[in-house]
């Protein structure tokens, strides 16, 4: 890699820390060995020319390095001791940093030269109060000690301010006091030992002694926060805060990194590190769709992070440090060397991509050492558990998932984060495990597809793929759906034919007009065996129209199918319609994609019991992917036209398209059968010969269900209700007649409108048995009688309808009807009189006399009614009997006689002598 | 499919009734004698049945009038029991199949022919009217066909000197009934009695076809024959024949069938009184006959009644009712 070469202390096998001491007992503190030596890993960041500035000759003022663990303050303090301390050694480090950055105004900066340099790092407690470390390592110091101590009764808490600026008008010193606030907030503070207020009290006097005398006292302190009571007695005089956060802070931190790291990182030719990276850089800018403007900028953010691809160290920069709680510049320099020892060497450019997580020596080890988060930890087992499931699910994973480790390692470090954004957009994956050469995308797609379709934590979020901890319920299901072992008993060809089945025939419950047979695989040779007994043939009496749904369009379709049936139907040899997948498709259940799918909606059903993530899943799954699927795969029906038992290769089928999806389909094929392959003339010649021989409609059924033999076209089947439906109307029609079991006969009559016969006939052909003994014969002839007349009354003139009399003797009379003979009529209607002369033997009664025995007048109104003569009944010659009665009996019936009719009276009236 | 021939039509509506008559049973000998292929028996009975749809309608529906005229013009099958008995001096025999009909005719020629017996006349015979058992029965002097059981029948009746048996035992049993006498007489109840067993719906006529074939042309029934025919001449007939009414159209106008239905229920005569039908031609008719004054359901009409019309019936007037066969044999 262009031979970059690692700092020595990083070249060995186990990484020292990087943490900055000042001094140590084995004498390699940063202030133990020489300024040259400290300054040549030293990189001039912009927070360290800034401290600089501000401690310079003349222009001193207090400087606060403000930062969290790990981003270089002790360094910077250390760097700035070691500039004050030996000065000549610090200029000739800037002026060579000013030629390299060129920018002459490094070299120009001031370092004090006048100043004693005391630095401390004060979380080593080496020091009871702060002043100790003056009096201590001050050259003075002892002797100020000693007159704060000899104040005797008015030596007070703290060293005075008077005492301090005496000292440091004695000899100017620079104060480099480092984990102040770690000190600071360790200290005890009670009324007996206020220790952290004298702390504070003595803080105040320093800062006020450096603002005020900058000359005299450069106070330089380093606390982790803003906020806390350590920084805030120094922030009163308004100090110079170096934060790292500056606007070249990325830039000078990733260069610093890059200068700490390498021993010769600078010495590598920018044009060399370009034409490395040229295939990385330019699939980074198509695959990001990085417009032409920014490209050049880009290219340049490529060149100064080499040996990391800039998106790398944002990437760690910006998502991964800050989850994992990560100590910064310190242990992403840990997290880099690890990464550059363990990369292929080939990789022009190392990405996230090179975060191996089966070699334990790469950055994971460092990185996770510095992982805070239970969370996380866990997410990089389980990215190596599916890792490990998806190289043994894929077949030949060295060339199906050639980059599986690194796919899963990216996305597995791109999903360490805490904000919503964790994980990855598929190119960013793909960019990186680009290397020196692009990666078709293709390929890639197909590649990646595998890998998530296999593994079980990685979640489709919108277009992201992330890691998570808890599985992903559907790629769960997929891997399980893929893996044959479970499947060896066929339960998934099962349960793909129960799905064909429901696709096309509706749910089992619904489909009442068709039955959908759906073949499986051993649908040539064994059929049924496949089936349970209620399934088979035997069992399909229940008058549904059987659609065989053939898993594969066959070679020789019609020697197939032939053969099936002489084979595999004993009867009803004509009633099947084969519903045939589109050309080509091979056979359903050799389909892998539908097979799978099959399979992981039958793995859902059984699991959504526990959990119900895969009731959703199980939905998903059918309705949009293996129903879709499904609906259109059989487009095609075909139906025995003619039969050959002896030679079923020579058997004819006819074979249409019927553009229909699923459970459209079973009517489609019927309404096709229905109205294009049936011939209605056919149907009704073979009717009109059962019915010349007095066949019964059973066995007009029973001989349209199997084939015509002789090689005569087959009549289509069309379904037990539909047949008997035609023969209804054929009887409508008057071409034939029923007789209903010798109950009913059903025939049209003379004259009769097709429909009215048909309203009269219909739903009376019964099922069964009774449609054996309903035989269909010929019209007969059959013999009417009618007709009504009006009489006139020649006694009374009274007009009365009463019926045709045979007599002629009551006058005019209106005869219709006559005989009817082959459906046509030869009545004789409208003759007047009486046709055949007075021997007719036709009803002749106009009127009938009847009478009752003297009895009471409420039982002669009972006998009355008894006759039938009702309130518009006329009656004739009504004679009323009486035998005796009075005069007022006789006057008050008289009275009582009803108006409009004429009354004579005889009786015989006693004469009283 | 017709039989019906323009010289007939010519002759029903226009000869007088004995012509017409005789013309009508020369036809229908002609139609049910011919010989039936066993394996198509039962739907060539119906088809037969079925050919004199036309000349059934044309005399109910036309010349309904002739019926007045069937007791005088056409002979009975009971003058031509009387007339055999008086013929034969010595062996004879009468066989009485209640309720045969002409259709089972050419099984008993059949029959009759291929186990060697010489068949002296066949032809057709009108029956009583009302065409039922007892006037039949009373024509022969009897008073009912029970009469006859056991040599019961006494000596009032016109068959001299007969042996009576009436039973509706198997042929085999029936051999041992058959006594040694010179004349004898056995009326028996088959297929009367299948005829109202199988007269429910889904049944009739072609369930009564094959089981009347089967026993005409069983052994037991012939060895039943032989022994009657041993010593004896032999005349084979009816009391009347039958109606497959299940193949009747049926009545529509509900008037008519209310009419009907009050009249005859679901029968095919009755001893009303009541009015006429109002209808032309008539559904019914009234006639006088030997036998009484009784209406008759006219020609090939069946209704709707509670619990079904019979399928299978006799009592009206339809021509395969009122003719039976009369059949003359001796074994050679």
């Amino acid at each position: 890699m262009l031979e970059l070469q690692l700092r020595e202390e990083f070249r060995g096998k186990r990484l020292k820390g990087t943490t900055v001491d000042f001094k140590n007992q084995s004498g390699t503190g940063a202030l133990d060995v020489s300024a040259a030596e400290f300054l040549k890993i030293t990189y001039p960041s912009h927070d360290l020319l800034k401290a600089i500035e501000a401690t310079q000759q003349g222009q001193s003022r207090p400087v606060v390095l403000l930062g969290s663990r790990g981003q270089g303050k002790s360094h910077l303090m250390a760097a700035l001791y070691h500039l004050c301390h030996n000065p000549d050694a610090g200029a000739s480090w800037l002026s060579e940093w000013s030629d390299h950055l060129k920018n002459p105004q490094i070299a120009s900066l001031k370092l004090r030269n006048d100043c004693f340099v005391i630095a401390e790092s004060l979380h080593l407690q080496r020091y009871k109060y702060l002043w100790d470390i003056l009096f201590a390592l001050h050259p003075k110091g002892q002797w100020y000690e000693a007159k704060w101590s000899g104040m005797g009764d008015k030596k007070t808490d703290v060293p005075s301010y008077d005492l301090m600026m005496e000292m440091f008008t004695d000899q100017p010193t620079v104060l480099i006091l480092d984990e102040f606030q770690t000190w600071y907030e360790g200290l005890t503070n009670t009324k007996q030992y206020p220790w952290r207020n004298w702390a504070f009290n003595f803080i105040q006097i320093l800062s006020e002694i450096a603002q005020k005398n900058p000359e005299k006292l450069v106070l330089v302190v380093s606390v982790r926060e803003g906020n806390s009571d350590a920084y805030q007695q120094v922030r009163r005089v308004n100090p110079v805060d170096v934060d790292f956060k500056g606007p070249f802070a990325k830039r000078d931190r990733q260069r610093l990194l890059l200068y700490r790291i390498f021993e010769n990182r600078m010495q590598v030719p920018n044009s060399d590190i370009a034409n490395a990276i040229t295939a990385h850089v330019s699939e980074y800018f198509r695959l990001s769709k990085i417009p032409p403007q920014e490209q050049e900028k880009r290219s340049e953010d490529f060149i100064e992070s080499y040996p990391f691809a800039p998106h790398l160290l944002k990437l760690l920069d910006d998502q991964v440090l800050i989850a994992t709680d990560a100590q910064e510049t310190r242990d992403l320099i840990k997290i880099l060397v690890d990464l550059f020892k363990t990369h292929d060497s080939k990789d022009p450019v190392i990405t996230a991509a090179d975060f191996s997580l089966t070699n334990e020596k790469s950055g994971v080890a460092s990185l996770l050492d510095s992982v805070a988060n239970q969370l996380h930890k866990d997410l990089r087992e389980k990215a190596l558990r599916n890792y490990e499931a998806v190289v043994e699910a894929v077949p030949n994973p060295k060339t199906t998932i050639p980059h599986a480790e690194e796919i899963i390692s990216a996305l597995w470090l791109r999903s360490l984060t805490v904000d919503q954004m964790a994980g990855a957009e598929p190119y960013e994956l793909q960019i990186d495990i680009t290397g020196d050469k692009p990666i078709d995308d293709n390929r890639f797609e197909v590649e990646l597809a595998n890998i998530v379709d296999n593994s079980f934590n990685i979640h489709q979020v919108g277009s992201r793929l992330v890691f998570k901890r808890e599985e992903n319920a559907r790629s769960k299901l997929l891997a399980h759906a893929k893996n044959d072992k479970l499947f060896q008993n066929n339960e998934d060809i099962d349960h793909l034919a129960k799905e064909i089945r429901a696709v096309i025939g509706g749910s089992e419950d619904v489909s009442a007009k068709h039955r959908v047979i759906v073949l499986k695989k051993k649908w040539q040779g064994d059929p049924w065996s496949e089936f349970e007994e209620k399934e088979q043939p035997k069992g399909w009496n229940d008058g549904k129209l059987p659609l065989v749904v053939v898993p594969d369009y066959p070679e020789k379709l019609e020697a197939t199918l032939g053969k099936w049936l002489k084979d595999n139907m004993q009867e009803n040899r004509n009633t099947i319609r084969f519903l045939l997948p589109q050309k080509g498709t091979g056979n359903v259940y050799y389909d892998r994609e539908l097979l799978v799918l099959a399979r992981a909606v039958f793995l859902a059903m059984k699991w959504k019991a526990t959990e119900k993530v895969y009731g959703e899943l199980e939905r998903t799954f059918r309705k949009d992917e293996l129903i879709p699927k499904l609906k259109s795969r059989f487009d095609r029906f075909a139906l025995l036209s003619e039969w050959n038992y002896a030679e079923p290769a020579k058997c004819k089928f006819e074979e249409a398209k019927h553009d229909a999806q699923g459970d459209k389909i079973p009517d489609a094929v019927d309404r096709l059968v229905r109205e294009e392959v049936f011939i209605p003339e056919e149907f009704e010649e073979y009717v009109l010969k059962l019915a010349e021989n007095s066949e019964s409609v059973g066995k007009l059924l029973k001989d349209l269900r199997e084939p015509r033999p002789g090689g005569k076209p087959c009549i289509p089947w069309l379904g037990e209700i539909a047949v008997k439906e035609r023969v209804i109307r054929i009887c409508a029609e008057g071409q034939i007649a029923l007789n209903l079991r010798n109950i009913e006969m059903l025939q049209a009559k003379p004259g009769e409108d097709a429909d009215d016969a048909w309203t009269r006939m219909k739903g009376k052909l019964g099922t069964g048995k009774h449609l054996d003994e309903t035989v269909m014969l010929l019209p007969d002839a059959v013999s009417v009688s009618g007709g009504k007349t009006v009489v006139t009354d020649p006694e009374t003139g009274e007009t009365t309808t009463v019926v045709v009399g045979g007599t002629g003797s009551t006058g005019p009379a209106v005869v219709t009807g006559g005989t009817t003979t082959g459906g046509t009529s030869t009545g004789n209607g409208g003759v007047p009189g009486n046709l055949f002369g007075g021997n007719g033997g036709a009803g002749t009664v106009s009127k009938k006399s009847c009478s009752a025995p003297p009895t009471s007048g409420l039982n002669l109104l009972g006998q009355v009614e008894s006759w039938g003569i009702g309130p518009a009944t006329s009656v004739n010659n009504v004679a009323l009997k009486i035998g005796k009665m009075t005069g007022a009996q006789l006057q008050a019936l008289i009275k009582h006689l009803p108006d409009g009719v004429t009354y004579g009276l005889d009786l015989e009236k006693e004469e009283s002598n | 499919m017709s039989t019906f021939t323009a010289d007939l039509l010519e002759s029903v509506t226009t000869g007088s009734p004995q012509q017409a008559w005789g013309d009508i049973a020369d036809h229908l000998w002609q139609t049910f004698s011919a010989p039936i292929a066993p394996a198509v028996a039962d739907s060539e009975v119906v088809k037969r049945d079925r050919s004199i749809i036309e000349l059934e309608n044309t005399v109910s529906g036309s010349c309904w009038d002739l019926w007045n005229e069937f007791e005088s013009s056409v002979p009975k099958a009971s003058h031509g029991i009387v007339e055999f008995w008086n013929r034969i001096h010595g062996g004879k025999a009468v066989l009485i199949l209640d309720g045969v009909s002409l259709r089972e005719t050419p099984w008993l020629l059949q029959q009759a022919q291929e186990r060697g017996y010489t068949v002296h006349a066949a032809g057709p015979r009108g029956t009583e009217l009302p065409c039922e058992t007892s006037p039949f029965a009373k024509s022969l002097g009897f008073a009912q066909r029970s009469a006859l059981e056991n040599n019961g029948a006494g000596g009032a009746h016109k068959l001299t000197g007969a042996g009576t048996e009436s039973s509706n035992l198997n042929w085999k049993d029936c051999i041992g009934l058959v006594g040694t006498q010179e004349g004898f007489v056995f009326w028996h109840h088959f297929p009367d009695e299948r005829m109202h067993d199988l007269s429910v719906p889904g049944e009739g006529l072609h369930k009564l076809a094959r089981e009347t074939h089967e026993h005409l042309t069983s052994d037991d029934f012939w060895a039943f024959v032989e022994r009657l025919a041993t010593g004896r001449r032999l005349v084979i007939t009816s009391d009347h024949g039958y109606a497959a009414c299940g193949l009747f159209p049926d009545l529509v106008d509900k008037d008519q069938v209310d009419y009907m239905k009050k009249l005859f229920k679901s029968g095919r005569t009755a001893t009303s009184e009541s009015d006429d039908g109002a209808w032309v031609p008539p559904i019914d008719l009234r006639l006088a006959t030997i036998h009484g004054s009784h209406r008759y359901v006219l020609g090939r009409r069946k209704w709707k009644s509670a619990g079904g019309y019979p399928t299978l019936h006799h009592g009206g007037l339809s021509l395969l009712e009122v003719f039976v066969p009369f059949i003359e044999l001796s074994r050679g």
